[in-house]
C-alpha cells in the first residue's frame, strides 16, 4: 500500500513538474515532442560557410503552423551555423526541382503537361512557404503563403510566424480553427468586370476531415444584371473547390460569401483587389477597364 | 554538348556560323519588310496609350538588339538583367538565386549543388529586361541548336526587342503586381491578358509573338 502511495506521489510530482513547464514555458508547447514532417530536397542554389539557400518539399497538410514551425527546428539544426538560411518550401516535388525566378520564351510545347512544365506560375503556385534565418539581424521566420507565391509583397492571405514563437499561431486565413494551405487565385472574370456585374454569391459546404471542400451548394445569389449570375456563381464554386484546410478528425460546415464590387477608386483600369474576412466573406474588389 | 556549369566571364558568348546567319537574316527581314511602320501595327500600337509611347522606338531597338549564344553563356541571370527592376528591388530572394544560376541552365540541364537540373522545355531566347548602368538593355540570349532555330521568327525577335525596350517580363500575376504600375507585362501590352492577373495562357509565351504577327508588326516567312 505505501508503495502505491509513493509511486501515485511520483507521478504527481513528475504531472506537477510537466504542467509548470507548460504553464510558465509555453514555448514548449510548441517545439517539445516536435517531430519534423519529411521533406525532399530540391534545388540547392547555394551551400557555403555562410550561407544556404535551397528548395524542399513537404505534404500540403504539413503546411500547418505547428508542423511548419517544427520543420524550421529542424531546418535550423542542420544548417545552424549559417549566417544566413533560406528554404522556399514546395508542396511539388518536382517544382523544388525545377523553379526558376524567371521565365524564358518557350518554343510551342507538346501538349497540356508540358504546357504546364514551363508555367512559371505552375512551380509558384505550389510555393506555400519560406524559412528565414538571420542570426546577425535577429530575424527568423517561417512566411505562410497559401495562394503560393514567390514574391515578398505584403498580401493579406500570408501568415508571417516569427520564431522562435511561444504559442501556436492562428492563420490569417482559417476557418473552424483550421488553417487554409492552398487555393488558387481569385479573380474577377473579365466579361463581369466590363458589364460591370457586381453582386454577392452564397455558397455553403463542407470542410471534410482531409481538409477538402465537399457538398458546395450555391445557396443564395444576388447579382446585377442578373444575366451575370452564372458567370459570378460558376466562377465563386471553381474557386471554393480548389481550398484546402488543415486536416482534422471531424467535419465542419462552412457558409462563405463571394462578394463582386465594382471600385473606380481602384488605381488602375482593369486592376482588381482581393479582401479578406474569413470566415464570412472574401471581397473581389474591380475596376472595370475603359 | 557538355552540361551548363557557372562560369566566371561577365559577357554573354558572341555567335557565329548557321545560327548567326538565322538571326540576322530574320532581323533584316523585320527590319526591310516595312512592318514596323505598317498601318496595321501602327494602328495596333497607338490604340493603347502604354503601347504608343513605344511605337516610334521599335526600329531602332531592332537595330540595336545584340545576339548571344545562350547554351554557351556562363554569366549569371542576374548580370545578364534577367531580372525585372522591380522584382530586383522588392524580392532579394530571387536576386541571391538568379546570381547563382547561368544563363546556360535555361536552355541545357544544368550542373548546381544538388545534381543536374533539366531545362524545363525548349527555350527560344530570353533577353536582358533591366539596362546596364548608363545604358540600354539590348541583349538576347538565342539558342543556337539547329531545333530551336526553327522557332527563331521575327516575331521572336520583336518579342525579345519588347523585352528590351519596355523592362516587362512576359507575365505577372496579381501578387506580383503590388506595387508596379501598368501594363504590368508584356502580355497586358500586347492586349492579350483576359481576367485581371489571369494568364490567358500560362506555360507559353508565345501568345506575345503571335499577338505581334497578327497585328501586322511581324511576317511570318
Amino acid at each position: 500500500m505505501q508503495v502505491r502511495t509513493e509511486r501515485i506521489s511520483g507521478l504527481r510530482a513528475i504531472l506537477g513538474i510537466c504542467t509548470f513547464l507548460f504553464a510558465f514555458f509555453p514555448a514548449a508547447r510548441v517545439s517539445a515532442q516536435c517531430a519534423p514532417p519529411h521533406y525532399q530536397e530540391g534545388q540547392i542554389w547555394e551551400n557555403s560557410e555562410s550561407t544556404v539557400l535551397t528548395a524542399i518539399s513537404i505534404h500540403l497538410t504539413d503546411f500547418a503552423p505547428p508542423k511548419l514551425i517544427c520543420l524550421a527546428n529542424a531546418l535550423k539544426q542542420r544548417y545552424g551555423d549559417r549566417k544566413r538560411i533560406t528554404v522556399l518550401i514546395f508542396s511539388s516535388a518536382d517544382a523544388a526541382k525545377r523553379y526558376l525566378p524567371y521565365q524564358p520564351d518557350y518554343a510551342p510545347a507538346n501538349g497540356p503537361k508540358q504546357e504546364r512544365l514551363q508555367s512559371r506560375q505552375f512551380w509558384v503556385s505550389h510555393l506555400h512557404a519560406l524559412y528565414s534565418y538571420e542570426p546577425d539581424n535577429h530575424k527568423e521566420y517561417v512566411d505562410v503563403r497559401p495562394l503560393g507565391s514567390d514574391s515578398n509583397s505584403i498580401s493579406p492571405d500570408r501568415t508571417r510566424i516569427d520564431l522562435p514563437t511561444t504559442a501556436i499561431p492562428h492563420c490569417r486565413l482559417e476557418m473552424s480553427g483550421r488553417c487554409l494551405l492552398e487555393l488558387r487565385s481569385i479573380f474577377y472574370p473579365a466579361a463581369a468586370l466590363k458589364q460591370k456585374t457586381s453582386g454577392s454569391i452564397d455558397l455553403t459546404g463542407t470542410i471534410a476531415r482531409s481538409g477538402k471542400i465537399t457538398d458546395i451548394k450555391v445557396a443564395e445569389v444576388n447579382v446585377e444584371p442578373a444575366e451575370g449570375r452564372d458567370l459570378l456563381a460558376n466562377e465563386a464554386v471553381r474557386n471554393l473547390m480548389t481550398w484546402r484546410f488543415e486536416p482534422r478528425e471531424h467535419e465542419d460546415a462552412l457558409r462563405i460569401a463571394y462578394t463582386y464590387t465594382i471600385d473606380n477608386a481602384l488605381p488602375y483600369r482593369g486592376q482588381t483587389q482581393i479582401q479578406w474576412a474569413l470566415p464570412n466573406e472574401v471581397t473581389i474588389k474591380g475596376n472595370p477597364p475603359e | 554538348m557538355k552540361p551548363c556549369q557557372s562560369g566566371f566571364s561577365h559577357l554573354g558568348n558572341a555567335f557565329g556560323g548557321d545560327a548567326l546567319l538565322q538571326y540576322n537574316d530574320t532581323k533584316q527581314k523585320l527590319l526591310n519588310g516595312g512592318y514596323l511602320t505598317c498601318p496595321s501595327c501602327s494602328a495596333f500600337f497607338n490604340a493603347d496609350p502604354f503601347r504608343a509611347s513605344y511605337f516610334n522606338q521599335l526600329t531602332d531597338a531592332v537595330t540595336r538588339q545584340i545576339p548571344y549564344d545562350g547554351p554557351q553563356t556562363t554569366i549569371s541571370q542576374y548580370d545578364a538583367g534577367m531580372l525585372s527592376p522591380t522584382k530586383a528591388a522588392t524580392n532579394p530572394t530571387a536576386v541571391s538565386i538568379m546570381k547563382k544560376v547561368p544563363v546556360c541552365a535555361l536552355f541545357l540541364p544544368f550542373r548546381g549543388p544538388n545534381g543536374t537540373v533539366p531545362p524545363t522545355g525548349l527555350v527560344t531566347a530570353a533577353s536582358q529586361i533591366t539596362p546596364p548602368t548608363n545604358g540600354l538593355a539590348t541583349d538576347v540570349y538565342i539558342h543556337t541548336s539547329a531545333k530551336a532555330l526553327k522557332f527563331l521568327t521575327q516575331g521572336t525577335i520583336l518579342h525579345e526587342v519588347l523585352h528590351n525596350l519596355t523592362g516587362l517580363e512576359d507575365f505577372l500575376d496579381l501578387d506580383e503586381r503590388t506595387g508596379v504600375q501598368p501594363p504590368f507585362d508584356l502580355k497586358t501590352l500586347v492586349g492579350i491578358e483576359t481576367s485581371p492577373g489571369v494568364d490567358p495562357k500560362p506555360g507559353t509565351t508565345i501568345d506575345i509573338t503571335k499577338q505581334l504577327e497578327v497585328k501586322g508588326c511581324a511576317g511570318t516567312n
